[in-house]
């Protein structure tokens, strides 16, 4: 099993098998363009080591996944936030974590790891009332009184 | 270009950073004052094969970095023209903007930070009701949400809507409009009757009085939902539903008109349904205002239910403006039927998905008419529509297979069929219940189908929705000759009726 080096903003090297930093298609495609296997350090400069340690792990985890439809229709309205048991527990981390992990899986385009992180936000968001979501994600209310009040006229068409 | 852009751009051509192979790899780091100074470029990531070994690194900055285009004032690097500069994100002058006292936002740590496109994501999973109650969290939320709310809305022609008001003022929330749904309905205080079962008898008695009136009456569409296709506030919009009641026929003709007047730029999807509240035979008093619709063209996608009633509509007209274009046809058999002219009918050649329900009341259509018209369609979606009711059945041997499925071997190109069920019918209520029965019955299909002609079917399924929430996908695929490989899973049940046809 060919393995390749990944280095992180902060400039620590990880071993990583190739199949698994191939979830990441900015990795795919970069290790394509190459031709050959590096044996040099690839830069992730936007990913620091713990989120990148992380994102390694829950690749690793789903090595042997099937890769994601490519022309699956982006509007995810539609689509339930349940989440695998193995990925509830990956993702209890803290809010910081959890933010970085998002951003990771955005920057090397691993589109199933985004969707679970994007996912336990929305279960974190869900039910939730306008004072709660401030509550749990430390937002200041900068509605003014009278904003509040055009904002509930506005709402009316919600409900038709 | 945003800078996130710019970054995204620097990582996507990262390769471009890996010289063959990952040869004379630099990152030169320059630290910039608030004033754009150069005050140190220590940082250096080099590789063995240049002589320094291994990396040096500045380390009394630990904020993340981010890739950043030189600024202008800083001379190229005398030492390599690969050299990519990595600045501090916290403390890089804005370069966007050409103004060196603002500050790059630091990287988001907090869901109030993130990008606005993740943020989009994240709300995505949430329905409309709930997008109303996060957007009075903040006004970035609200932003957002009014955003996702606007992707796919509804307008009723019986109610007034605030979005137009806000589309009205607010141009440049009009880009968001993705999905349009009409509903027409009459306002409130028309004479309105709703329940078919209810009032039925009394149509040809009673009632018939009163309905002729309300046919009599003028179109009630609102003008402000005229008014804004015409004003063009849908030219981003990719599909548009016009869902009524063939009552409402004229108004219907009136939105429908206006929507190919003023077409929608992006329109590509089309979806009609009309339904009917009356059982009015042939609909005699619409025949004639059936020739004066004027559809849209140019679609890739073509949905139309049309209510039995109404079989004068013209699909083959709708059909013959996008002939070229459609790729997906979605459509019930009553429209072709044994009477139609071989000689008017149009040709699909670009339909690859087509999904045809068949209706109940109106007998038998003949499928050479689909093969004719949509001769290479891959994959196949039917709903039968066979009455048979719970239990029923696992004993309803003698009406399977449909007589009306094994139509369908004329279709030689298919390669994927799916028998839908929405209802009580064809299909058992629980579908992982009766699996071995179920995929007993599918493998006889399929038998049947591959000896009279579909040589090129390989995949076999069947699914229903109703009463659960999943869909059930049940397939069965030749991997060769003498293996059969019977594939189970759940699907989202509304993803399947979002990305279908």
């Amino acid at each position: 099993m060919s393995q390749i080096i990944l280095l992180s903003s902060d400039n620590v090297e990880m071993k990583v098998d190739k199949e698994v930093a191939e979830r990441s298609i900015l990795i795919k495609n970069m290790l394509e363009d190459v031709g050959e296997t590096p044996d040099q350090a690839i830069p992730i400069p936007n990913v620091n080591e713990g989120v990148l340690r992380k994102v390694i792990e829950w690749c690793e985890h789903h090595r042997n996944d099937p890769p994601p439809p490519a022309d699956e229709d982006s509007d995810s309205r539609k689509k339930s936030t349940d989440i695998e048991e193995w990925d509830q527990k990956f993702m209890q981390v803290d809010q910081e974590m959890l933010f970085e992990i998002i951003l990771a899986a955005n920057y090397l385009d691993i589109k199933p790891l985004l969707d679970v992180g994007c996912k336990t936000v929305a279960n974190m968001i869900k039910g939730k009332s306008p004072e709660e979501i401030r509550k749990t994600f430390n937002i200041q209310n900068d509605f003014t009184p009278e904003e509040e009040d055009q904002i509930r006229r506005e709402n009316e068409w919600a409900e038709e | 270009m945003r800078l996130r852009t710019r970054i995204m751009n620097k990582l996507k051509d990262i390769r471009a950073l890996i010289p063959l192979p990952f040869a004379p790899l630099f990152y030169r780091r320059r630290r910039l004052s608030q004033r754009g100074s150069e005050e140190s470029g220590s940082l250096w990531l080099t590789l063995p094969g240049l002589g320094a070994s291994g990396v040096e690194l500045e380390h009394e900055s630990p904020e993340p970095l981010v890739l950043v285009e030189p600024p202008c004032q800083v001379e190229p690097d005398s030492v390599c023209e690969e050299t990519e500069t990595i600045v501090n994100s916290a403390e890089t002058p804005d370069l966007d903007t050409g103004n060196p006292e603002a500050e790059i936002p630091p990287v988001p740590r907090r869901i109030t930070n993130l990008p606005v496109e993740l943020t989009t994501m994240i709300f995505s999973y949430f329905p409309d009701c709930f997008l109303v109650t996060v957007g009075q969290t903040c006004h970035h939320f609200y932003q957002i949400c009014l955003r996702e709310r606007l992707k796919s809305f509804s307008i009723y022609t019986s109610k007034d809507s605030v979005l137009l008001k806000i589309l009205e003022e607010r141009e440049d929330l009009r880009a968001a409009v993705r999905n349009l749904r009409i509903v027409i309905e009459p306002p409130d205080s028309w004479p309105l009757i709703r329940n078919q079962n209810e009032y039925l008898p009394y149509v040809n008695s009673q009632l018939l009085p009163c309905y002729i009136f309300w046919c009599l009456l003028p179109p009630f569409n609102k003008p402000e939902v005229q008014n804004a296709i015409s004003k063009h506030f849908f030219d981003n919009v990719r599909h548009i539903e016009i869902k009524g009641d063939v009552d409402h026929l004229r108004s219907f003709i009136e939105i429908i008109n206006c929507l190919s007047d003023h077409r929608p730029l992006r329109l590509r999807s089309f979806s009609i349904k009309l339904g009917d509240t009356w059982d009015q035979g042939d609909m005699e008093l619409t025949q004639s205002e059936l020739g004066l619709i004027r559809y849209p063209g140019g679609l890739t996608r073509l949905q139309m239910h049309v209510s039995d009633c109404l079989r004068p509509f013209n699909m083959l007209v709708v059909l013959g403006l996008s002939t070229d274009t459609l790729t997906t046809v979605d459509i019930t058999t009553c429209y072709l039927r044994e009477r139609c002219d071989f000689g008017q009918l149009v040709v699909c050649p670009n339909v690859k998905v087509l999904k045809v329900t068949k209706d109940l009341y109106y007998g038998q259509s003949r499928v050479e008419i689909f093969v004719r018209m949509f001769p290479n369609v891959d994959t196949l979606y039917l709903n039968p529509k066979m009455v048979i009711y719970g239990s029923a059945w696992v004993t309803a041997d003698y009406v399977w297979p449909d007589p009306w499925l094994l139509q369908w071997t004329a279709m030689k190109n298919v390669k994927t069929i799916e028998i839908q069920n929405d209802d009580r019918y064809t299909l058992p209520m629980n579908l992982q219940f009766h699996h071995d029965l179920l995929l007993q019955r599918l493998e006889y299909l399929r038998s049947l189908w591959k000896r009279d002609g579909m040589s090129n079917l390989e995949v076999l399924r069947c699914s229903r929705k109703w009463p659960y929430d999943q869909r059930v996908f049940m397939s069965t695929t030749e991997k060769s000759r003498y293996v059969v490989m019977w594939e189970i899973r759940l699907v989202d049940l509304n993803v399947w009726d979002y990305s279908g046809c």
